[in-house]
């Protein structure tokens, strides 16, 4: 089944021309599996043996790789503009939306950090314990950072009228054919297919 | 409806706190290199400034955008099914918030010598009785916990070690910093670990087969080879490491919070039980 799922999505991707993206996030698994193979297969105490850690990696892969595609694929304004329009509330796609658009912030902020301190010595190469000294320059800049970013956000949306009552109206509608609608009924009844087999299996047990 | 200003406040707090979780645990991380997660911080911090609702959603939006979202050298696919046990963090942190155990103390104040002691004699108690239940001899261990007597002394040994810290944590806050308040974040912090790690065994056990390519897998091997079952490893092994992560999680939260202008703090909803009486 996962290996359906796993084999589908990568046909997909190549379609859409993501295959790139896909295989790297599969590469982002092969710590995991080199762990697991380690762990199942090469421990004398190992339980699960080989199939074990081929059958959990193919889960992992199953459920990684389509929200991957998904996220590939699609814009993620774009996909939350849809959502309101459709009437999730405007509140959980601000946060959505803000989230991914703070990450790369709070990222860079992160690299000026380090770099910042490490400019004023502090070592971050030497034993665990100096490494353990500097958890709190670190981190507490970061979080004092963010903080005020919070402070100057919240004015920002007071001052436009963030909290006002009643809907807007969105200006930019994403395409939607008559193929991709069909397309999404089709995909929804095959999870739910899916489901129900997978129901029946474990109560046929 | 008209929104309370301090909603508009909570709501643009989640997701720089989400950004905070992921760059604390990714490019931080990797640049201390240390057996902590570190990934926790902005959930704590959401749950307690905001609300218990509001840390839960943060915990869970994190992973899940970490794993699914996020272009690939960030993306981190493991981190998806931990999103329960991320909401679980936040809610819990968001309780320990209400409680008050995150303000800002006095040591000199009464009022906080007392809390600080009634903790830390709480702590003791919870200890010593897990303790006389489950560690005197192997076979009660077993029968009490169901884990493998050959991993007895290795338990025994992480059980120790999680002790330990706290002990010199706590004395360290309490006799040099003189600071009552941070002990109480503290064994806030060691209470939340146990229960982090309840909830991440099975997802560890079930979903990755006790392995999620993090420093963790080696302490999950040892306890295998010692004679535990794969999902009692990952337990024994969460027991070892997350209340380590939770404690050091609620210091760094706990001091940032205590360092703040008390103004900024009285902004956010639970800023009331953050801040605490004038001083005099």
């Amino acid at each position: 089944m996962a290996v359906g799922v796993a084999l589908l999505t990568t046909l997909a991707a190549m379609r859409a021309g993501r295959i790139r993206r896909l295989a790297l996030a599969a590469l982002a698994l092969t710590p995991v599996a080199a762990s697991s193979l380690l762990i199942n297969v090469l421990l004398p105490a190992g339980g699960g043996g080989l199939a074990a850690a081929v059958a959990a990696l193919l889960r992992l892969l199953g459920t990684t790789l389509p929200l991957t595609l998904l996220f590939a694929t699609t814009d993620a304004p774009d996909l939350l503009n849809d959502l309101e329009a459709r009437g999730i509330g405007r509140r959980a796609v601000f946060v959505l939306g803000a989230a991914l658009a703070a990450v790369p912030r709070a990222q860079a902020r992160a690299v000026d950090v380090i770099e910042a301190q490490r400019a004023r010595g502090l070592d971050t190469v030497g034993s665990w314990r100096r490494h353990l000294r500097g958890v709190v320059p670190l981190v507490t800049p970061l979080i004092i950072g963010s903080l005020a970013e919070v402070e100057d956000r919240t004015l920002a949306l007071e001052v436009r009228a963030f909290g006002a009552p009643g809907r807007r109206t969105l200006l930019h509608r994403p395409p939607d054919s008559g193929w991709q609608r069909a397309a999404r009924w089709a995909m929804a009844g095959l999870a739910a297919l899916g489901l129900a087999a997978r129901a029946a299996a474990v109560t046929g047990h | 409806m008209k929104m309370p200003r301090s909603a508009t406040r909570t709501l643009v707090l989640i997701p720089v706190a989400i950004a905070l979780n992921i760059a604390l645990g990714s490019t931080v991380q990797q640049a201390l290199k240390l057996p902590i997660y570190l990934d926790s911080v902005g959930t704590v911090l959401t749950s307690v400034l905001a609300a218990p609702i509001a840390g839960l959603a943060t915990g869970a939006l994190t992973n899940i955008i970490w794993a699914y979202v996020l272009p690939p050298p960030l993306q981190a696919p493991t981190a998806g099914p931990f999103a329960v046990t991320a909401a679980v963090i936040g809610l819990l942190a968001g309780f320990w918030g209400w409680l008050g155990l995150f303000r800002a103390r006095r040591t000199t104040d009464p009022s906080s010598q007392v809390a600080a002691l009634a903790a830390a004699a709480l702590v003791a108690l919870v200890i010593a009785y897990t303790f006389s239940r489950v560690y005197t001899n192997p076979q009660r261990f077993n029968s009490v916990t169901g884990f493998n007597v050959n991993t007895f002394e290795l338990s025994e040994l992480a059980f120790v070690v999680v002790i330990v810290v706290f002990v010199l944590l706590g004395a360290g806050l309490l006799f040099a910093r003189r600071d009552a308040g941070a002990v109480l974040a503290l064994a806030a912090g060691l209470v939340t670990g146990p229960v982090a790690a309840l909830v991440s065994a099975p997802i560890s056990a079930y979903v990755f087969g006790g392995v999620t390519g993090f420093g963790g897998d080696a302490i999950v091997a040892a306890f295998r080879t010692a004679g535990s079952s794969l999902y009692q490893a990952t337990l024994q092994q969460g027991l070892l490491s997350d209340p380590l992560d939770k404690m050091i999680t609620s210091l760094l939260v706990f001091f940032v919070l205590a360092a703040m202008p008390r103004r900024l703090l009285a902004r956010f909803p639970n800023g009331d039980r953050l801040v605490g009486a004038e001083p005099a």
